[in-house]
Formats: C-alpha cells, structure tokens, sequence
C-alpha cells in the first residue's frame, strides 16, 4: 500500500512538468464589441489551466444579471489533453459610451494571471436587439467584402490596383459558390481585370483586428483616365453562408444554417490628380511612369532602291498601351511605309510592363548621305514628381550607289524656277581657287557720294564748251574763224538766190550779185576791176584749179545771158547747185 | 580728245571693287582649308576658311567650299546656309547647285514653290540680275559715254561720224536711265526679300508671336524662309509655298 502510494506520488511528480511546459492562457471573450443600451452582453474569462481564486473584475458601467457560471470541459484527443476552464457573466450597460471591462485575475499554481481589459462600444437603444446567435446576423457580420485601392490620389494614367478580398470570420464558413450580381464597370478608366483561376488561394489575416481567412477575388488595374473624383462601382456578390447554429444534431455535432447574403465593397472614390503643368516638354504625349527609349537602324549602308528598318522602341513600366509613339522624321529623298506596331506588354497588379516598339520600312531613292534625326520622347515619374526627357542618337545612312541624276529632276519639279541640269553623278569636290571680295562693301549706288560722281561726269560737257571756246578766243587760229564766217557768207550770198528760185529773172540777177559779193570779198576785188581776165589772172595766182575757173566764169556768163534771154526752171536749178560746187571748190583750193 | 578717254577709264580702274588687301594672307588660309579637306578634317578645315572670312573678305568658292564640309559633318542646316550664300555671290554655278541637291534631297521638309505669274518672275529675275554696285558701275560708265560722245560730236566733221555720235550718245543716255532704275530696283529687291535658314531640328510655325498662339505647321533644319516683318525675339517668315507665320528668331539664321 505505501508503495503504491510512492508510486502514485512518482507519477504526479512526473505529470506536474508536463501540465507546467503548456503556457497558461487567460483571456476574455466578449459576445459582442458593440451593442445597444437595451441589449445584453456576454463576457467569458477563459483559462487553459486548472486556477483557483478567480476575482472577476468590477465591470463598471454594467449591472450584472448572472454568473459567474462555471464551466470545465475536458478531452482527450489522440492522447493530447486539452482543457477549459471558462467564467461567463451576463451583463447589461447602464450608460452609453465606450465602456472597458476591466481585468479578472486567476492563480494557477501559486502564480496570479490577468486577462486583458475589453472594450465595448454602448450605443443608443436598438430597436430589435441583435440576438448574438442570431444567423443573419452573424453571417453579416462575419464576411466582407472589402475593395483594397493601392493609391486613391493617384496622378492621371498613373497605374492603381484594385483587390477585392472577401474576409471570412472562423465563425462561418463558405463551402457552396457564390453569384455574382454587380460587377464594377470602370468608367473614365482604361482597366484590365486579372481573375484569380482555377482554385482560390486562402490566407490567414486581420480584419478590423481580428483574425479572418480571406481569399483574392479579383485584380483590376485602372489607369485614371480623366482628372478630379472618379468613383469605382461597387462589386456585389450573392453568398452562400453556412452558419452554426446552437442545435446539435443526433450525433451531438452542431448543425448549420445556410444563409444567402449580398454583400457589397462599397463605392470608393479616387481623386485623381493632373499632371502638373509646369516644365511640361512639348512632345509629351501622355505616357506617365518609368521608361526607357531607343531608336536603331537595321543598316547604314546600302544602295538605293534597296530598304532598312528604323524602329523606335519604349520599353518599361507604365501605360503602355495608352501613348503614341514619339513620330520621326525622314529625309525627304525616303520613302516611308506605315510602321508596323509591336507590342509585348503584360498586366500585372502593378501595372502594364513590356515594350511598345514601331518598325518603320524605309526606300531611299537616291544616293548620299542621310542624318536621321535624333528622336526625344518625354514621360512623366509618378515617383519622383516630374517629367523626364530621353533623346536618342542620330543615324547616319550612307546611300552608295544609286541615282543622283533623279534628285535633280524631282528637285526642278518641286522648284521650278531652280532647274538644275546636274552633269555630275558625283557629289562635286570643293573649289581650289578663290578671288576676294570685301564683304559688306559700303553702300554706294544711291548715296550723295555716287550722285557727285554722276554729276561731275555731266559738268565737264559745259567746261569743255568753256574751255574750248576760250582756247579758240585767245591762241587764235583765225583761218578757222575767217572758214566758218565764210561758209556762213556764202549760205547768205546765196539765200537771196534762193529765194528767187521760181523767178529767173531775178535768180539770175541775185545769182550774180552774190558771186561778185563772193569775188570781192575772196579775190579783194572790187566791182570796176572785175573783169573775165582780171579774174582768170588772180584765180591762178592763188592755184585754183583750171577747172574751176572755167566753170566759175561759165557761170558768170550764163548770169550775164540770162538777163536778155529767157531760161528753164531746169537751168535755174542746175545753176543753183553750180554755183554752190564752184564757191566750195574755191575755198576749199584756198585753204 | 584721246587724253580724255584714257583719263575716264583710268579714273574707272582706280575705283574698281577693291581687292582685299592681305591677299596672300586669305589665299593661305584657304589652301590650308582646302588642304585640311582634303584629309576629312573637315572641322578643321572650316576653322581656316572662317578665318578668312573673319579677315572681310568673302567669295562663292570659299561659302561653297563651307557648305561642302557641312555637309560631310552631316549638318545639313549649315550645309545649307553656306550653299545659299554662295549662290548669292555666283547665281549660275552648277556645280554649287548641284550638291546643294544633295542636301535638299536629305532635308525632311519638302516646300513646293508657288505658281509665279510671268510678271512676277520678271520682277523678281530683273532684281537678281546684277550687284547693286555694278549696276551703279554700268550707270555712271554710260554717263561717262555719253559725255565723251557728246564732245566727241562737236570734233568730228564727216556726217557719218557725226551721226554715229549722235546714235551713241542718245543711246548711253536711254542705257544710263535703265542702269539706275535696275540698280534701284536691286536694292529695294534686297531689302525686301531677306531670306533665313531653319536651325532649329523641329520647330512650330504660330499664328502670331507669342507662345500662346496657335502652332500652325511645323518647320524643319534647312528650310529656307523669306524674312518679313519682326516683333521683339520672333520674326514673320513666308514659305516659297506661300505659308506664313511667326517664329523665334533664335532657331532661324538670316543669310
């Protein structure tokens, strides 16, 4: 019998370790956080061990309407014990606000252990108080929906996320599918939705503190696409809720209700700020987010006729889809195809990734050298705040072979007035010789300066007349003066004739009259001494020809006849050029 | 009569365009250029041939010889502008013509010129013709003719001399007239028609000078544009299409 005693003693001594090595937990447990002046309230203090002197608190603010009610259960399930010890109260508040229950105490094993203090929320009198075990209610407050916005003042086309996560308390459970009757449409957003497949992934977390399972209904990636509130439709859904109820079936298990609620993530807003405007560069097109850009030829010599590629390439993370590529500009001698588009984007919960990239076949049509210019494109980093610029390189295609002779004709075609005949297929080498001009020659035509010259050029035709007629005045050549005055005599000895023509008679008569004014002043005769032989004697003194001496006295006689006989108009005529002849003849012998 | 004829042309000769002096200088300067393009130092090159126009003198052969490296350099908008201003000096070259092609057929923008009336093309052919200063050279040598051939006139005795003479010298006077009114008519060409080079690699033309103003079309390096009237920092151009707008005078070069 002592022994046995011994024996019985070694084994508790054995057991106490192994009740000791599990931690003692002594928490409580309110039926409800939040509840109307007129409802009640159920508070467990839970314990894992077997304690002793529990003093409950004082519970302040509520009247206590029963308890404690002791209650311990015990079991054994493949071989591992697990035990409660729970205190419930029903308690009804006497006063309206938050109201914390304060901590009971316990001794386990000489040691004091305290609960944590609870906080209730006492709200003004409910018109059917919510009967805690109520199924409705509790599938209503034991699953959400919940629409999580990863940026709810996001900039426009800047990417946001939308998850939508149903929350499930461990109080119920979903075990049927669930319908659903309002999906969210996305106006004033571009969207891409990204449904969870095949099997929903379940994940422990919090709600609201407390601890849930949850599962990733859906993804959707918005990009803003106008500025100020834009507000995401809420998603509803018709669920299925399996309940437990406080029955127990035949096997003692409890037995669930099934109930059906529609729930719904409420209607969010999104304020949705503008890009700023300041330091906007002038080829921003609207992309927003983190790229890189890059331009590249496929070669950069060949002939004409033959083609390359040109592609313009952005690659990185932001609204890919929702920008035009930055345009290039060719030579004018290119001809250019519509770019063939490349897209290798995929949607993630971040936001789109990949590269946009444009392929531009070009034919360049004749040969030279060819810059292609550079190409800048412009974003906006949401992150950093600002707009960023990247410029690529330029491209230099050289054109070996090809015609150049073509570029000239379209060149006159498209210019008309600028018909180049280009007898090179070359592009000419430089000139190796040079004459010089001043560069800004001063201005000169219109100037006083270029007038004085004119009229200086104009002044010397009156100084010459000046000048000349003072030569002739003072360093005499007086034969010359004595020549003109005679020719100017022998037009006055002879206009009297003239003017006598039609009357032969009297031509005849002035006729005579002027050759012996014409002798006398040429021979320095005078009328008394002008006789045929006088005459004949002095003009050969003075070398007058033979001849015309003849016909000078000839004409004296014609004169002399004439008075007595009469003439022809003929005659008078012939005469009139005679007499001019011989007195030129004169003169002309006695120069 | 003789001693005055030899007393015009020598006084024409000493007013002649003079020639720069430190002539060699410019012609060492442009040898080592040409030298320098030859062994594709083409910016190098271009440093000398700037000297030499630095000095104050310039030629078509030495803007054309610019224009060349330019565009060796694949700067078209220079290349371009030098092209221009040699053909400025030497209208006809064909070679300058030619590789200014070249060029053109590497620019982006393609303007095609306005239909010109036949009036049109006469005015602006008749203000292309001559310098300015040949004109005034031509105009102040004809009344130089007329001058002489009207003392000459005086001198000669024979009628047929005499008619030559006269001929001549009404003819110089008509010649004298028409020399003046070209070179009128060439100097209000040049200031009328002032024409630029785009530099700019892209630029918008606008309604009017402001930032704010509609952007009409764009422009690109190597256009040339004619020059009208200027507000502040921005200049009215007109296309040879006839387009107009304003400008930044910054991204534009005037020849």
């Amino acid at each position: 019998m002592r022994v046995m005693v011994k024996w019985v003693f070694y084994a508790f001594v054995l057991m106490i370790p192994l009740s000791l090595g599990a931690q003692v937990e002594f928490t409580a447990k309110v039926s409800k956080k939040k509840l109307g002046l007129n409802e009640r309230l159920r508070i467990d203090f839970e314990m894992n061990q077997d304690g002793d002197n529990f003093e409950p608190p004082s519970f302040e603010g509520f009247r206590v309407l029963g308890g404690p009610n002791q209650s311990i259960s015990n079991s054994w399930i493949n071989g591992k014990r697990s035990y409660s010890k729970t205190y419930s109260f029903f308690l009804a508040p006497l006063k309206k606000g938050v109201i914390t229950i304060g901590q009971a105490s316990i001794e386990v094993d000489g040691e004091r252990y305290k609960s944590l203090p609870v906080e209730v929320v006492v709200t003004e009198a409910v018109e059917i108080p919510k009967d805690g075990n109520n199924a409705d209610y509790l599938a209503s407050e034991n699953v959400h929906l919940v629409a999580e916005v990863s940026n709810t003042n996001p900039y426009l086309n800047e990417a946001i996320t939308v998850v939508y996560k149903l929350y499930v308390s461990n109080q119920v459970s979903i075990t049927s599918n669930w319908r659903e009757i309002d999906s969210p449409k996305y106006a004033d957003f571009w969207s891409q939705t990204l449904d969870q497949k095949g099997q929903l992934q379940i994940y422990e977390g919090q709600y609201r503190g407390e601890d849930y399972r949850y599962v990733v209904l859906r993804t959707a990636v918005l990009y803003p696409q106008k500025t100020g509130e834009l507000s995401i439709e809420p998603l509803t859904l018709d669920v299925p809720i399996d309940v437990r109820s406080n029955r127990r079936d035949f096997f003692g298990r409890f037995m669930t209700t099934r109930v059906n609620k529609t729930i719904s993530a409420g209607r969010r807003t999104i304020n949705v700020k503008p890009l700023p405007l300041e330091n906007r560069p002038e080829d921003f097109t609207g992309a927003v987010g983190f790229f890189d850009f890059d331009s590249s030829i496929s070669r950069s010599e060949l002939d004409a006729q033959e083609s390359l590629e040109y592609s313009v390439t952005v690659r990185g993370e932001g609204n890919l889809k929702l920008f035009e590529l930055p345009k290039p500009q060719f030579p004018n001698a290119f001809e250019v195809y519509e770019p063939a588009r490349n897209d290798k984007i995929s949607t993630r919960t971040s936001g789109m990734r990949g590269s946009v990239s444009e392929v531009y076949t070009l034919v360049p049509q004749n040969q030279g050298t060819y810059p292609l210019p550079p190409l800048s494109f412009s974003y906006f980093d949401p992150n950093l705040e600002r707009y960023i610029t990247k410029t690529t390189q330029d491209h230099i295609v050289s054109v070996i072979n090809g015609p150049a002779q073509e570029s000239a004709q379209q060149n006159s075609e498209r210019n008309e007035t600028n018909k180049v005949v280009v007898d090179t297929d070359r592009f000419s080498y430089i000139k190796l010789q040079s004459d010089w001009y001043a560069k800004n020659p001063a201005p000169w035509f219109g100037t006083w300066a270029y007038w004085r010259w004119v009229l200086g050029l104009l002044i010397l035709l009156p100084m010459w007349f000046i000048i000349s007629l003072i030569r002739n005045r003072y360093l005499g050549d007086t034969a010359s003066r004595d020549l003109r005055k005679r020719k100017r005599l022998i037009a006055q000895y002879l206009s009297q004739a003239k003017a006598e023509q039609q009357n032969p008679t009297a031509f005849y008569a002035a006729l005579e009259r002027s050759l012996h004014l014409f002798l006398k002043a040429q021979l320095k005769l005078e009328t008394s001494g002008m006789s045929k032989e006088n005459i004949r004697a002095l003009m050969t003194q003075r070398k007058v020809t033979q001849d015309a001496i003849d016909r000078l006295i000839g004409l004296i006689e014609r004169c002399e006849r004439a008075r007595y006989a009469p003439t022809t108009a003929v005659d008078v005529q012939n005469d009139y050029n005679e007499a001019q002849e011989v007195i030129a003849l004169i003169n002309n012998t006695k120069r | 009569m003789m001693a005055r004829g030899l007393y015009l042309l020598v006084f024409i000769m000493f007013f002649a365009p003079q020639n720069g002096h430190g002539q060699g200088q410019s012609d060492n300067w442009f040898d080592q250029g040409n030298q320098l393009y030859k062994n594709e130092q083409y910016n190098e090159a271009i440093l000398r041939w700037e000297a030499v126009l630095e000095s104050g003198v310039h030629s078509a052969a030495i803007y054309y010889n610019m224009a060349n490296a330019y565009y060796h350099l694949n700067d078209l908008a220079s290349s371009i502008y030098y092209y221009e201003k040699a053909l400025a000096l030497s209208p006809g070259d064909v070679e300058i013509k030619a590789n200014r092609a070249y060029v053109q057929n590497a620019l982006i923008d393609v303007i095609r010129e306005q239909p010109k009336t036949l009036f049109q093309k006469w005015d602006e052919a008749s203000g292309q013709l001559l310098s300015v200063n040949t004109w005034a050279w031509l105009g102040l040598f004809f009344m130089g003719l007329f001058v002489f051939v009207a003392i000459s006139f005086n001198l000669v005795e024979t009628p047929s001399a005499k008619r030559l003479s006269f001929v001549t010298g009404i003819l110089s006077v008509i010649l004298f007239t028409g020399s003046i009114a070209f070179g009128i008519k060439t100097q209000s060409y040049s200031q009328n028609y002032r024409w630029a080079i785009v530099f700019s690699q892209e630029m918008s033309v606008r309604s009017g000078p402001r930032l704010s103003d509609e952007a009409l079309f764009e422009l690109h390096a190597g256009t040339k544009v004619r020059l009208l009237q200027s507000q502040d920092e921005w200049q009215e151009v007109e296309l040879a299409d006839g387009r107009r707008g304003w400008v930044s005078s910054n991204e534009i070069k005037t020849l």
